[in-house]
């Protein structure tokens, strides 16, 4: 399989040298055309209109929940609510049944490694409610403290929200150990897997998870389209958090009752096309399949080890080896700032990330303002990795390094 | 046309001023949020002019090139000429025709902390 041949940037940008799919992935065709096939042939608002066009829409985007169930294998009906992305996933995860059920003195457990979007609504919902925020720390090499944890969970804790793979550092999750713990003490688990899933196939049934959210974006779909994945108990528990259109089944000048689950948290019109693209998304990412996946990480990120390791001026940040890292590595290039490092190869067509990764309390943890940060996706090849060195071999020429 | 000339790159690596001012006359701090450069400025006056200029931070070889042109140049200006001043004077002082909207803050940023010495 020709993996490359199915983004059509690189018909446009042939020479692209794309390394920074953790912030945003190019699209795959099949995504594209699953989104235009929406607005050229079945054009029409969803769960509403009661003529043929509408229902060939409703039944598109219906279908993209039996996609997702296969995805993130998922055992019933009803657990998959569709998102504008990870963020409204987690907010959603925060602000509804965080607002809902915490209360003062209960605990929250996120760690270092977090996202500013599984960071920020948990100090918003803790403020609300008095419950207290706690990180795990991690180690030198970028891995989890999991003895750290191990103490931090205790019966205060309520929910552990956490990555499942790091933007920044790439660094893996052990999540079936954070699950034990978290269930030791009776605690709710939610996964932000918005990188994970571009990595590694994930199974919330076997993982028992209660919560998981991704974005259709970082696995080659459309932006604005995600997924949040809730145990039907704990969603059909949870009050609303948007109130709006398709999110009731009476309203009167009183009183509203609310739909059922899922539809119950998807208030208003949904991002139709984007959601039926993630469809196509997912498909994809089901064809290419793990071994494929594993494959194609392993190979491309021990490469590119191999040749930052070859140049001096480079210091890497996180864990190396293959069964603790996935898609992003950060570095520095020793005495320049890496928007520097940034901008040099942004002149030699390779595009890279420069800065703090929306996890500022992670670059306090590092010692470090911001870094650099390359990361991979199903296009990318080992030539992307040798233009990388070439380019930074110009930074070091142009610093005299 | 190169950014990284030999005078940014040169002055990134040699910044000029850069010292903290014990009881300056005018001080004032300035931060790029989006990729957290900062910047202290201090200012020693005397008659309406600037007789000493030195500055404090931390930024990519754009902001700290910029800010060192920039304590250099405003010796002896008055406070009202500082005021007058362009991003497009900074340029030219650094051997710039112009910038992209995503490094222009990174010359833009000395100058407007400056600017907001009252």
């Amino acid at each position: 399989m020709n993996l490359r041949a199915h983004f059509p940037i690189f018909i446009a940008h042939p020479k692209l040298v794309y390394l920074d799919s953790a912030s945003t992935t190019q699209r795959v065709d099949r995504a594209l055309v699953a989104e235009q096939d929406y607005y050229l042939d079945s054009n029409a608002n969803v769960h509403r209109g009661l003529y043929p066009l509408a229902e060939e829409a409703t039944e598109k985007y219906e279908h993209v929940r039996t996609i997702a169930k296969q995805f993130l294998h998922v055992g019933k009906e009803g657990e998959t609510v569709f998102t504008h992305g990870a963020t409204e996933g987690l907010n959603i995860v925060a602000l509804g049944w965080g607002r809902q059920f915490l209360k003062k003195g209960d605990e929250i457990v996120l760690s270092l490694l977090e996202h500013h979007s599984n960071l920020v609504p948990w100090q918003m919902v803790a403020k609300e409610t008095g419950a207290v925020v706690k990180f795990c720390p991690i180690l030198s090499t970028g891995n989890l403290d999991y003895k750290a944890l191990e103490k931090l969970v205790t019966k205060k804790t309520k929910i552990i929200s956490i990555t499942g793979l790091s933007n920044t550092l790439g660094t893996l999750i052990d999540l079936p150990v954070v699950v034990r713990l978290a269930r030791k003490v009776g605690a709710k688990i939610c996964v932000d897997a918005a990188q994970l899933v571009a990595h590694m196939s994930v199974d919330v049934q076997k993982l028992d998870l209660d919560f998981l959210v991704f974005s259709a974006h970082k696995i080659y779909g459309p932006t604005g389209a995600g997924v949040l994945y809730a145990k039907r108990e704990i969603l059909e528990a949870m009050n609303p958090w948007l109130g709006g259109g398709d999110m009731i089944r009476e309203v009167s000048e009183e009183f509203s009752t609310w739909n059922d689950v899922p539809w119950k948290f998807e208030a208003g019109t949904p991002s139709i096309a984007q959601v039926i693209g993630m469809g196509g998304a997912m498909e994809f990412m089901m064809d290419v399949g793990k071994n494929t996946l594993m494959k194609h990480d392993r190979e491309l990120q021990e490469y590119a080890f191999k040749k930052l390791n070859e140049l001096s001026f480079v210091e890497v940040y996180g864990s190396k080896g293959f069964d603790q890292h996935r898609g992003s590595i950060s570095f520095n290039v020793k005495g320049v700032h890496p928007h520097d490092v940034a901008a040099i190869l942004g002149e030699e067509n390779i595009c890279v990330r420069a800065g703090h990764h929306c996890t500022m309390p992670l670059m306090k943890a590092l010692g470090v303002g911001a870094t650099v940060r390359v990361s991979f996706g199903l296009y990318n090849t080992a030539k992307d990795v040798e233009a990388l060195a070439r380019g930074l071999k110009k930074v070091a020429k142009v610093f005299s390094l | 046309m190169e950014l990284y000339g030999e005078l940014i790159v040169d002055l990134s690596k040699h910044p000029l001023n850069k010292e903290e001012m014990v009881k300056p006359d005018l001080s004032a701090s300035g931060v790029n949020t989006t990729c957290g450069d900062h910047v202290r400025l201090y200012l020693r006056t005397k008659g309406g002019k600037v007789v000493e200029a030195t500055w404090e931070g931390d930024g990519c070889a754009i902001s700290t090139a910029a800010v060192s042109v920039l304590t250099e140049e405003i010796k002896g200006k008055t406070i009202a000429a500082i005021q007058k001043l362009r991003k497009e004077d900074l340029f030219e002082w650094l051997g710039i025709d112009t910038l992209g909207p995503a490094r222009v803050k990174c010359v833009t940023l000395c100058l407007e902390t400056l600017q907001s010495l009252r």
